[in-house]
């Protein structure tokens, strides 16, 4: 950034000669990343789940809300297309699992981009504001982290029905608080670096230094909690859609399939383990790589 | 000591303030009033129905009437259980509630702690090794996964146990209960291992081991308590996450509770119930937030007060 462009190719050319094996920090914490097994390993499982959601819709020859009389309860069979087998209204399970999947994930990822957007905005202005703003604001997150936050979720799904968009607007809005505590936490640190007083000095406004100057360096632990944050509200909407909260009929979600499991397990255990299963094996290679991706990008954490 | 406490408890006056707030907000903004029922009520007796209950006065009114009535233990009156006051539901589920989850919070604590100990003292043995399996275990199978499975194979395939209306004997309350400790124990036997070998390593464990005192003794006199502390702090998360996990678990097993009450309370938009549980289980929850940072202070030699 400092080089002008002609000071960078000479200084590029001149290190081509050079017989030394550079590392970004990037590739630093890709080494980290790759030797740490467990989190290659699910980070894997996680891909290879991920692909089946997102093709196994399309390549399948049955729909998720179509119902076959003629196969009911089956049982999971190689024979017949219904691998997973059926629900008790013939609907194909491997395609409802896998439509719930993307549900899942779908809700996953968004929800988790609300929680980045409110809680990168309110921890960077916190920290960069300081004083009294400052303790006013974190002052609110304490109190929100001294309530359970399930109870807030309830709320939220009783008040504003049980919709698609305002479900995961509802799961960003309570899973941010941990996210603004660590911006906040970074913003500090930046705050005082030289290019931010370089910034003041020639006149930029405070939001403009918030939004272009210090939040843009905020990326990396961004990036590496908001991963960690995934399959918690993972999680959080299985829950809800499990106390018939959340996603809603002919819809799914695991946690929808694991509630219908539940109320004929006797007779069809298969329709609650097989989701039981593909949720359990995502939320823990989920936990897996986010801890792994933190170990290698945050360095003062090792 | 006694001007921290008081300090503390006004601290916690903000946080039930902001719970009361948003949920006086929320029953504002929800969408129907509490007597658009399936017939119309005309508009006299709705008149006289709103006087009653001074929705014809100003909000702010309104909310010192709320305020008042929730002072007094007030949670006011059931939108969809016609005759109930949310204050009767809530004694008749409360008891329960606090039943299954107190003996699940007190065996898991007990098992929790013994087998984080043994864990912490032999490393690498079979006990060791179980406790980092329920660790990881535990964070990873929600709730709502293990207990299914936990009906299926004791109560469907095994038969050990019946399943069905939920009463309060100890056949119906075993599984509720071991699938709450179970979770509970798989985070505090963790930190519980964690803690203690921390403590084992430190230098006046070692000078005790440098006089010449039996391991018991080293254990039971010296390391307990400071491993111990890690413990107290997690008992408000935990009290927290046990509010979620109570939820799931009194749906699961159908058993009359506060989760229960509180879930079919969302399912019917019963607005006034499901607010009235909110602010409750809130006020709860921050009482005992704030009893374990006292507790907290009074054992934790180093903090000042």
């Amino acid at each position: 950034m400092m080089f002008s462009k002609s000071k960078r190719q000479a200084l590029t050319q001149a290190l081509e000669h050079v017989q030394i094996e550079r590392r970004s920090p990037w590739a630093d914490a890709r080494r980290r990343f790759m030797k740490n097994r467990a989190a290659v390993v699910s980070l894997v499982l996680l891909g290879v789940i991920a692909f089946l959601i997102v093709v196994g819709p399309w390549v399948l020859p049955h729909n998720y809300e179509d119902t076959d009389w003629s196969a009911l309860n089956l049982a999971p069979t190689w024979q017949g297309g219904h691998w997973f087998g059926t629900d008790d209204l013939g609907r194909d399970l491997m395609v409802r699992t896998l439509v719930g999947g993307r549900i899942s994930f779908m809700v996953g990822i968004l929800g988790t981009l609300v929680a980045v957007v409110i809680g990168v905005s309110w921890g960077a202005i916190a920290g960069f504001c300081g004083g009294k703003v400052d303790g006013l604001m974190m002052r609110f997150v304490d109190v929100m982290y001294a309530l359970p936050f399930m109870l807030f979720a309830i709320l939220l799904m009783t008040f504003f029905g049980r919709n698609l968009v305002l479900m995961f607007v509802a799961l960003g809005a309570i899973s941010w608080l941990d996210m603004a505590r660590i911006v906040r936490g970074q913003t500090l640190s930046i705050k005082s670096k030289e290019f931010i007083e370089a910034a003041r000095a020639i006149g930029v406004s405070r939001r403009a230094i918030i939004f272009r100057h210090i939040v843009p360096n905020l990326l990396g632990v961004v990036v590496v909690y908001a991963t960690v944050t995934i399959p918690n509200v993972i999680l959080t909407e299985s829950v809800l859609s499990f106390l018939g909260l959340g996603v809603q009929e002919p819809m799914t979600s695991w946690g929808v399939l694991v509630q219908e499991g539940q109320q004929k397990m006797d007779a069809a255990p298969w329709t609650l383990l097989i989701p039981a299963l593909f949720l359990s094996l995502t939320l823990y290679c989920a936990n897996y790589v986010g801890d792994g991706l933190r170990d290698a990008l945050d360095p003062k954490d090792r | 000591m006694f001007s921290y406490v008081f300090r503390r408890l006004l601290g916690a006056i903000p946080t039930i303030f902001v719970v009361v707030t948003v949920c006086f907000v929320m029953l504002q903004l929800a969408p129907g009033g509490p007597f658009d029922g399936e017939r119309k009520v005309s508009a006299e007796v709705l008149a006289n129905l709103q006087a009653k209950y001074h929705m014809n006065e100003p909000l702010y009114k309104q909310y010192g009437y709320y305020l008042n009535n929730l002072m007094h233990g007030d949670l006011g009156a059931s939108f969809r259980y016609a005759d109930w006051s949310v204050n009767a539901l809530v004694a008749n589920a409360l008891p329960i509630s606090l039943t299954v989850g107190g003996i699940a919070m007190i065996l898991s604590l007990a098992i929790g702690v013994l087998l984080g100990v043994i864990a912490a003292l032999k490393q690498n043995s079979l006990i060791d090794y179980l406790v980092m399996f329920l660790g990881n275990f535990g964070s990873a199978v929600p709730s709502f996964v293990i207990g299914p499975l936990l009906i299926l194979v004791f109560c469907l395939w095994l038969q050990l146990l019946p399943f069905g209306e939920f009463s309060m004997t100890f056949q119906y309350m075993v599984l509720p209960i071991a699938l709450l400790t179970l979770i509970n124990v798989a985070t505090l036997g963790r930190v519980m291992r964690g803690s203690l070998i921390e403590v084992m390593n430190s230098n006046f464990i070692r000078t005790a081991r440098a006089k010449g005192l039996p391991m018991h003794l080293i254990v039971l006199r010296h390391a307990l308590k400071p491993a111990l502390l890690p413990v107290v702090t997690l008992l408000g998360p935990l009290a927290i996450s046990s509010v979620a996990q109570a939820v799931v678990t009194e749906t699961m097993f159908a058993i009359p509770g506060l989760g229960r009450l509180l879930v079919n309370g969302a399912i019917n938009r019963d607005y006034t119930l499901v607010l009235g549980l909110v602010v409750l289980i809130a006020v709860i929850t921050v009482l005992f937030n704030l009893m374990v940072d006292i507790a907290y202070a009074l054992l934790d030699p180093r903090i000042r007060y």
